[in-house]
């Protein structure tokens, strides 16, 4: 896949939600959007204009109502429930808001959870991870800590290596810094911008921070389930990145 | 590492957690101690069924066990016991047994009179044990009887003093011998401290008419599981001695004492019941457990399966989960059961019950053992219905919408 080439495709996707019943509501309303990979991309818009919604189908999370979802070539539809957690395990990091950490799992349990679960050798998972961490600024000590023993601004570091450490096509994050304080937000933006540009990563962030947009090199807008705007911008525009 | 996250997922709520545990290791406590305790009874009751009451295996003419008369006598006995004698695992000894009166100054009651063989060395040991007073039966014939206490205090009798026993022997004349009282017996058991009195099988003979017949051969064998195999092995003895097995019948104890095997069945049917009710109550906690817990860590689960967690793990997570609970449970109820054993290895003593023990032929002193059926049982049983209550919430853990479980608070 070379750099120009779509790690992410949406075709006419719509969510409706309570289909059935009197106000069904229409979260996504026929998107068509594909993402390049190498792609550092924002979407953001007021509450319910359907940002987390569009993550989740991207990340195979929820199923659309109409339209098909295709990332790393993979159309998602045609999964099963396992093959879609083993391509989710394989292709797709993500981030949330809530760290969503597992709180009887080390920080550096955490972060070699998905490696783990792909079978990889002890060695090598315990060499990314703390590789990978490190790199972030945790110290030996802090590694083997529990979450509820971390701030958050190193919680939501160990869920970024978590997500990141086995190299997945695509990291999607939900508000990755509405739970942290500015500088903490900040230093985790230029970090993942800094992991997008040495391993070509796809980043998509569904925000309301203007820090994330401002870092974003493309800036997806939406309001009621639509794509009103979507603005790549020329790296020295994206502010830090 | 499911693994090592179910292991550590059981002690983040410790006082959930050893509560189940808790539940878990009473409850199989409760059943291997309380089977223990009945597989004790059982024992007693067989052992003392059998020792007293023509051992595991009879051998007696045919039609006796339907009419056990005096006239239905073994004529040759010798054939028989030499075909026996060399058996692998089986001992024997021959019984004549009659119907008659007790008669003392004071009164008279019906007794079964018992002519053994004192030096047969397995089935007179019971009532060598039982002995509380004066000596044993003498190899030789000399007129001396064994009765209970409760015989003899009804005859107002001592050790040393006459009794008359009366028979009608199997030409239907009436015999009658005065015998002195050689000891007293307490077994424990209604059925033999109410009316067996013993005495050496030549005197018996003479109050049967007896020459060298025998109404019986009690037979013990050492693997009481295998009794249809040592019928077999009897049965081939006896053909291969030339002897007609067609005018005898070899029957196991079951197939004699029918009360004895349907209270067997009963006890049996009991176990599983108790085991259903306090393994179901158990059930019923580890579900009632588990579905807090999927609800409390529904966020914690729908972030696994965005990380590629397969619903199978999932439910297999709970099942460690609750696997690991059980586990640790039996090892502690085992352990207590062990101990309840040990500590009374020498006996426990019911004598605050003895009389109605008495009356299902065991004595006042019970000695708890685990029977390997009873652990084995019990293992199985916990295990599925520790799979069964676990698969609703961990079928329902795993169908979770991931979207769902992500927004849950």
């Amino acid at each position: 896949m070379t750099a120009s080439e779509a790690i992410v495709r949406l075709n006419g996707v719509s969510k409706i939600y309570g289909q059935d019943t009197r106000v069904p509501v229409r979260a996504l309303d026929d998107v068509t959007l594909s993402l390049k990979k190498g792609d550092f991309a924002a979407v953001a818009g007021p509450s319910g204009s359907g940002k987390s919604t569009l993550l989740n189908m991207i990340g195979g999370l929820d199923k659309p109502t109409e339209g098909r979802v295709t990332v790393a070539g993979q159309d998602l539809g045609e999964l099963s429930r396992n093959a879609l957690a083993d391509f989710r395990l394989y292709h797709i990091g993500f981030v949330f808001q809530a760290f969503n950490l597992i709180p009887v799992l080390s920080a550096v349990e955490n972060a070699e959870f998905e490696l783990l679960m792909q079978g990889v050798s002890k060695e090598e998972r315990r060499e990314r991870v703390r590789e990978e961490l490190t790199g972030m600024g945790f110290t030996e000590d802090q590694m083997h800590r529990r979450p509820d023993e971390l701030s958050g601004g190193q919680q939501q570091r160990v869920a970024i290596a978590r997500a990141l450490v086995a190299r997945p096509d695509l990291v999607l994050a939900d508000e990755p810094t509405a739970n942290l304080d500015s500088t903490t937000g900040g230093r985790l933006m230029d970090m993942m911008a800094e992991l997008n540009e040495r391993t070509g990563i796809t980043f998509l962030f569904a925000t309301h921070d203007p820090m994330v947009m401002d870092r974003a090199r493309r800036f997806i807008q939406m309001r009621d389930g639509r794509i009103e705007n979507d603005e790549v911008r020329d790296r020295t525009t994206a502010s830090h990145a | 590492m499911i693994t090592r996250i179910a292991w550590r997922n059981i002690w983040r709520n410790k006082r959930r957690s050893w509560v189940l545990i808790t539940a878990v290791a009473a409850g199989f406590f409760a059943f291997l101690g309380g089977m223990s305790i009945v597989t004790s009874f059982e024992d007693q009751m067989l052992d003392n069924a059998v020792r007293f009451d023509g051992g595991h295996v009879q051998i007696a003419a045919d039609g006796y066990h339907e009419n056990p008369n005096v006239r239905r006598a073994i004529d040759d006995p010798a054939p028989i016991a030499a075909a026996l004698q060399g058996l692998p695992g089986i001992a024997h000894e021959s019984l004549v047994q009659v119907d008659g009166m007790a008669t003392s100054a004071r009164r008279s009651l019906g007794v079964m009179i018992t002519g053994v063989d004192p030096e047969a060395p397995v089935g007179t040991a019971h009532l060598r044990q039982s002995l509380v007073e004066g000596e044993m039966l003498s190899g030789t014939a000399e007129g001396r009887v064994l009765i209970s206490t409760k015989l003899a205090d009804q005859l107002s009798l001592e050790v040393g003093q006459r009794l008359v026993l009366m028979a009608a022997d199997r030409t239907n004349e009436i015999q009658s011998a005065a015998f002195r009282i050689g000891g007293l017996f307490r077994t424990g058991q209604s059925a033999v401290d109410d009316r067996r009195v013993f005495v050496h099988h030549d005197d018996a003979r003479q109050l049967a008419a007896y020459d060298t017949e025998v109404t019986s051969f009690a037979i013990f064998v050492d693997d009481e599981d295998a009794l249809d195999a040592a019928v077999a092995s009897i049965t081939a003895a006896l053909e291969e001695a030339g002897i007609a097995t067609a005018n005898l019948e070899i029957l196991t104890w079951q197939q004699r004492m029918g009360f004895l095997s349907a209270m067997y069945e009963v006890i049996d049917v009991f176990s599983l019941v108790l085991l259903i009710i306090l393994f179901t109550a158990v059930a019923l906690s580890l579900v009632n457990s588990f579905l807090m817990v999927i609800f409390e860590r529904m966020r914690e689960l729908g972030v696994m399966m965005a990380n590629g967690v397969r619903p199978g793990q999932i439910k297999r997570m709970l099942y460690l989960e609750a696997s690991f609970i059980v586990s640790i449970g039996l090892v502690i109820g085992g352990a207590l059961s062990v101990g309840l054993v040990a500590y009374f290895s020498g006996g426990m003593d019911l004598a605050m019950f003895a009389e109605g023990l008495g009356d299902f032929g065991v004595g006042s002193v019970l000695y708890p053992r685990i029977d390997m059926s009873d652990l084995v049982l019990g293992l199985i049983g916990i295990v599925v219905l520790v799979f069964l209550a676990i698969l609703y919430p961990a079928l329902k853990a795993s169908r979770f919408e991931i979207v769902d479980a992500l927004r849950h608070t």
